[in-house]
């Protein structure tokens, strides 16, 4: 039902269309065969139409292609052996070794050996180059060099390209935690906070919370690997943080590593240290750029800085600029980092209290995390209690908090906002609450 | 170099029962039927979003098509199992505001004249409201998307406030705040359309817009 007499007849004009029940069936009729009808299992975005007679053109091609390829790669040498006894599955199927480890042997004995509890699929392949999706776990990759090999890997938001190398892999979706440790050859990591690509070589490890904020680590070179090749328990770090990241970030870094070796009992330690940058400061006032919209330019000007030098050095009223910029950029790592660092700068005052509402509106808005949005924006509310921001941060922490499950909680605040903004944009929502 | 199983085995599909959660899970485990169970149990729910939040001047079936392509490469992103309906109704969303986009770059580059536009395919629809629909869609085709799709899902459609902020991933004020932008961007950019003009005096409501 429309909620205006004008809208209501639009949609009731419309329905007239919509209603016919011939145009409905037909249209889902259709759509239902394109999706489902066998001859089109792995159904595709729709094309624009070509000749019959291209079909079969593209048919002779692709009948060709296939005996050129079958001569090239005979069939007994194309294997996916499983080490469990579950259906070993195809290209572009699921692979799961969610009961025992299960790997995939290609034609050049690179290998993806698929930890228990793990799941992916090879995307697409072909020649050496193989695009593979790891969904979630751990898994050891062992790609065969040659002058033409090119592997992607996607974890999560991090894409992994690889050249030659043999490396372990883990993706955690719940945590969403990448982590990468190589053990031999190199490749390069784009994600958040990597945009622009990183190079990991032999014996380093990067690991990134992304629900966290966390800025991925990159260990020195000569940082020291105790685990054994292939072991299932193989991922831990005795590390440095990279160059670029300062020392604003250990507190994270270490709760996350001491969350996750409770969590799984392995021994993480990561020990940071911050060095000195000889990056040149910045000229330009972020406030200015982000009035004019430029918050890419904002972003990469930290970047260029060297985040850890704008932590530890930028006044915090930039801190906020950066945050926000990040934050408009859908940066929500660097924006998040930027607010704590802020934060941990200067504790209290008005910056900080803003910096506390912008990071409960990220868990909110962005990561759907409405317990650590209710704490943040309860931070807000507790640092300014008569802050502009007042009526938003009461309004967001009621929905949150019903949102987590916190009944009690939304119901105080939903009398708390009516109480105060009896016609804030909230206040349905508040009686709503309070009516339950 | 190619990955091929050693042995093959053909899926059996049997209908499937289950609550949202249960289809949900299904989906992300890519168990056989899930999708197809995901297509029969909301393709007109989708139809109808994709209806009103782009007109019926479009090729639905195709929309409709990549709304589940979509949907189905993406459903990792479901968050709340309980809430697949929303999460679809998000991904036909993003979809119409894909394609809104698109076309207006193509407007940009035909430069048609509005009596050049093809009329909106409706049959036995009197002429009155097929113009009325059609100045409907060419107001909101002026409107930015950001106003557009909290428009057509809320004030046409009648959905949720709730459910209208899920699709356009945004917070409940944020979505209250377009609705009201929306609501007088499209009554001044009316004004300019003698039938809508007088649809819209009719109903009190927007005499107060």
């Amino acid at each position: 039902m429309s909620t205006s007499g004008f809208g209501n007849k639009i949609a009731e004009y419309q329905d007239e269309y919509l209603s016919r029940k011939d145009m409905v069936e037909n249209d889902i009729e259709a759509v239902r065969q394109r999706l489902f009808a066998p001859a089109n299992r792995f159904a595709s975005r729709p094309k624009k139409k070509v000749p019959v007679i291209a079909f079969g053109f593209a048919a002779a091609v692709a009948a060709l292609a296939m005996a050129l390829l079958l001569w090239v790669y005979p069939v007994g040498q194309e294997r996916v052996s499983t080490d469990s006894a579950s259906t070993a599955d195809a290209t572009g199927k699921w692979l799961n070794a969610r009961l025992a480890d299960k790997s995939v042997v290609f034609t050049d004995n690179s290998k993806i050996l698929l930890k228990k509890g793990a799941t992916g699929r090879v995307l697409t392949e072909h020649g050496h180059c193989v695009h593979f999706l790891l969904e979630q776990g751990r898994a050891r990759v062992n790609v065969k060099h040659y002058s033409d090999t090119n592997w992607l890997i996607d974890a999560g938001p991090y894409k992994v390209a690889v050249i030659g190398t043999q490396f372990l892999i883990s993706w955690d979706p719940n945590d969403q935690v990448f982590e990468l440790k190589m053990i031999e050859g190199i490749v390069k990591i784009t994600g958040p906070n990597v945009a622009e690509g990183k190079l990991i070589s032999k014996k380093e490890t990067f690991i990134a919370g992304v629900a966290s904020g966390e800025i991925p680590i990159l260990p020195d070179e000569n940082a020291e690997h105790t685990d054994t090749v292939g072991d299932d328990t193989s991922i831990r770090s005795d590390t440095q943080t990279h160059a670029g990241e300062s020392a604003v970030q250990e507190p994270h870094i270490k709760q996350s590593a001491s969350s996750r070796g409770s969590r799984d009992n392995k021994s993480r330690k990561v020990l940071s240290k911050t060095k000195t940058l000889d990056a040149a400061p910045s000229e330009i006032s972020w406030q200015a750029l982000n009035r004019e919209g430029k918050y890419a330019e904002v972003v990469a000007d930290a970047r260029k800085m060297g985040l850890a030098k704008v932590f530890g050095t930028k006044p915090t009223s930039e801190l906020l600029q950066l945050g926000d910029a990040a934050r408009l950029q859908k940066d929500w790592a660097l924006s998040k980092d930027a607010y704590l660092a802020l934060r941990k700068r200067e504790p209290a005052g008005r910056n900080a209290a803003i910096a506390a509402f912008s990071i409960g509106r990220i868990a909110f808005d962005a990561h759907r995390d409405f317990g650590a949005a209710a704490r943040w924006l309860e931070i807000y509310l507790k640092e300014a209690p008569n802050g502009r921001l007042e009526r938003e941060a009461l309004g967001r922490l009621m929905e949150a908090q019903q949102k987590s499950g916190n009944i009690t909680g939304a119901r105080r605040s939903a009398a708390r906002y009516l109480n105060k903004f009896p016609r804030g944009p909230h206040a349905d929502v508040a009686n709503s609450i309070l009516k339950k | 170099m190619a990955a091929r199983p050693e042995m093959k085995t053909e899926p059996v599909r049997v209908p499937f029962i289950g609550d949202d959660s249960a289809l949900s899970r299904a989906l992300k485990a890519q168990q056989p039927g899930a999708r197809e169970a995901l297509f029969d149990r909301y393709a007109t729910h989708v139809r109808g979003v994709l209806v009103r939040t782009l007109g019926t001047n479009v090729d639905l079936q195709d929309h409709l098509h990549n709304v589940f392509i979509e949907a189905f490469s993406s459903t990792s992103s479901i968050r709340d199992d309980s809430r697949l309906k929303s999460w679809l109704t998000s991904v036909a969303v993003y979809t119409a505001i894909a394609h809104i986009r698109k076309s207006s770059r193509k407007r940009w580059l035909v430069f048609s004249e509005p009596e050049q536009l093809p009329d909106v395919p409706i049959k036995d629809v009197e002429v009155e409201k097929r113009q009325a629909l059609t100045q409907v869609y060419e107001v909101l085709d002026k409107m930015s998307v950001k106003e557009r799709i909290p428009f057509s899902l809320r004030i046409i459609d009648g959905m949720p406030l709730q459910d209208v902020a899920d699709a356009c991933g945004v917070s409940l004020a944020t979505i209250k705040r377009r609705i009201a932008k929306s609501k007088k961007r499209f009554a001044v950019l009316a004004k300019n359309y003698p039938l809508l003009d007088e649809l819209m005096d009719d109903d009190a409501s927007w005499r107060q817009v």
